[in-house]
């Protein structure tokens, strides 16, 4: 069966990208990088659900890239926020 | 013996979250520890020369239902040289930085060995994955460590840079294993075919890794985060973080991807060479010392990518003597020009006129890093450099053999450029800092230089050792 969520997922990493490429802020720029990142994450979980039952290494990827994601993320939100914070 | 591989990861986490729980202690549990880690380091090469590969399964289980851990000659090498380097970045940094600085200093510095040293040992793409990750963000976190807008700008670029990179392998990783199974670099070295997706996840890993180790068109964040960090990370960030990307890139590149590659290594060895002629040139019209040398830097890392299109044994043993080498020796010129830096209070290259007779010893630590740079005998960038040549030569690659040939005369001319202005004769009486812990500065400089140009004498014995 022809699955939909592969082909969005790619389309999110596409569109993530193109964002962090395009867009001048730096928020925008974490946030598309999010996308982007999810984008990987659904590709792969739909991918791997298209065999008879869910393979539990992809989930465990996922849940592991997801708490990396997490992590990255605050930690980014912080730099920036020290970026428009400091002083010259 | 069997302890040795769960005590090399187990330690720095150990102490990562040691030093950052005891604040207070942090400064001597830091130091403890980077001297515990060149221990342990030691250990683990001198088993591998006498035993041969160290294999460690964690919980006992083999892979691929487990996670096997892999100590051989070539890991043993990274894993003792970062050890060195960090040792002698971390006594600098114990002097160099301010004690508010040191707190947040050592925890990190914990965090990127864990890093390091999962990303040297294991055997599975996805645990790489993890450790890129580690890498990066203390990496990030360390070259923001100063808190001024420059070095936090710079650490920006770099963040997103390193994060774009580590996805891209993460979908190539997320590619071999929906093809595969299996996550296992062994596994998938036996089942590894030549078709679309392994094309499209091989590209996508060469693509991540080359912005993550700064190849010619994807540098754009190397020479602002490695010139606005503060001294002994400089260091840190040009000798070993971006060599990381490198051996990934190498290991990966061996053991998958060798046989069925088509084009992608001759276009990043030519990558490599236009890498090689853009670093110098921009180093030499710096006007920033610090500058130069992380321009000297891009170049450099150029010299590595020319193994792509070789990869005969003779010139694997040549860019790793080269990646040695260029280690030691930019260590060494970051943390003596960072000295000179502190001292003078300017970083123009100007102003360093006639330097030599008031800080002899660390034009001369600059002077031997640039002996290894520009591949002068003895050094090991002596040896790197002939056995390129030598490998080149025999496979016929002409413009690899000139472009090695030019590179070294482009790396003479900037940094004798900058050797020429500190002996000539001394301009106007400025003021220095003179004190006592500029003494301590100038040896932790010297001793790196002095490492890079004397290792070249055992060059044979370390091709020896890292058994290719």
């Amino acid at each position: 069966m022809l699955s939909l969520y592969p082909f969005v997922g790619l389309a999110l990493f596409v569109l993530g990208l193109l964002g962090f490429i395009l867009k001048e802020s730096l928020v925008h720029k974490l946030i598309s990088l999010n996308i982007f990142l999810s984008g990987i994450f659904l590709f792969l979980v739909s991918q791997s659900l298209s065999y008879e039952k869910a393979d539990s290494v992809a989930t465990a990827l996922v849940l592991t890239g997801l708490v990396v994601t997490l992590g990255v993320s605050a930690f980014g939100l912080m730099l920036i926020r020290a970026s428009y914070g400091a002083k010259r | 013996m069997s302890l040795i591989i769960p005590s090399l990861l187990f330690i720095p986490l150990l102490f990562a979250i040691l030093t950052y729980v005891f604040q207070k202690y942090a400064q001597m549990l830091g130091v403890l520890f980077v001297f515990l880690w060149l221990l342990l380091t030691l250990i683990a090469s001198i088993s591998v020369v006498y035993e041969g590969e160290l294999l460690y399964n964690f919980g006992g289980f083999a892979p691929p239902l487990g996670i096997s851990f892999r100590i051989d000659g070539l890991r043993s090498l990274m894993a003792l040289l970062s050890a060195f380097i960090l040792l002698i970045c971390s006594i600098y940094a114990r002097v160099y930085l301010l004690a508010s600085l040191q707190r947040d200093y050592f925890p990190l510095l914990a965090f990127l060995t864990l890093g390091i040293s999962v990303l040297f040992f294991s055997t599975d793409i996805f645990n790489q994955y993890i450790a890129l990750e580690i890498i990066g963000i203390s990496a990030v976190a360390l070259s923001a460590l100063q808190k001024d807008k420059k070095s936090i700008d710079a650490a920006l670029r770099y963040f997103f840079a390193t994060l774009i990179g580590s996805g891209f392998y993460l979908f190539a990783v997320a590619l071999l294993y929906l093809r595969y199974g299996t996550l296992f670099i062994d596994d998938l070295a036996l089942l590894i075919e030549n078709d679309f997706v392994t094309t499209i996840a091989f590209i996508f890993i060469v693509v991540g890794l080359s912005l993550k180790t700064a190849l010619f068109p994807l540098h754009y964040w190397l020479p602002s985060a490695h010139s606005n960090a503060t001294t002994p990370i400089s260091a840190l960030l040009s000798a070993l973080v971006v060599k990381t990307g490198f051996f990934l890139l190498f290991s990966l590149y061996g053991e998958l991807f060798w046989g069925i590659d088509l084009f992608v290594g001759k276009t990043l060895s030519y990558l490599g060479i236009v890498a090689i002629f853009y670093g110098g040139i921009q180093a030499f019209f710096a006007k920033d010392l610090k500058l130069m040398i992380a321009y000297s830097t891009i170049s450099q890392l150029g010299y590595l990518f020319l193994l792509f299109v070789l990869f005969s044994p003779m010139a694997i043993e040549g860019a790793f003597l080269g990646l040695f080498g260029h280690s030691l020796a930019k260590a060494g010129m970051f943390l003596s020009a960072g000295t000179l830096i502190y001292a003078l209070g300017t970083r123009k290259i100007s102003d360093f006129k006639g330097i030599s007779f008031v800080f002899p010893l660390s034009i001369f630590a600059i002077a031997l890093s640039s002996i290894t740079l520009i591949g002068l005998p003895p050094s090991l960038g002596f040896f790197a450099k002939w056995y390129y040549l030598q490998s080149a030569w025999m496979q016929q690659e002409w413009l690899l053999f000139s472009a090695l040939l030019l590179g070294s005369l482009l790396s003479a001319l900037y940094l004798f450029r900058f050797l020429i202005l500190s002996l000539g004769s001394q301009g106007e009486r400025r003021i220095f800092v003179k004190e006592k812990k500029i003494k301590i500065l100038e040896w932790c400089g010297f001793i790196l230089s002095l490492s890079s140009v004397l290792l070249g004498m055992f060059s044979y014995a370390l091709t020896k050792m890292m058994g290719i």
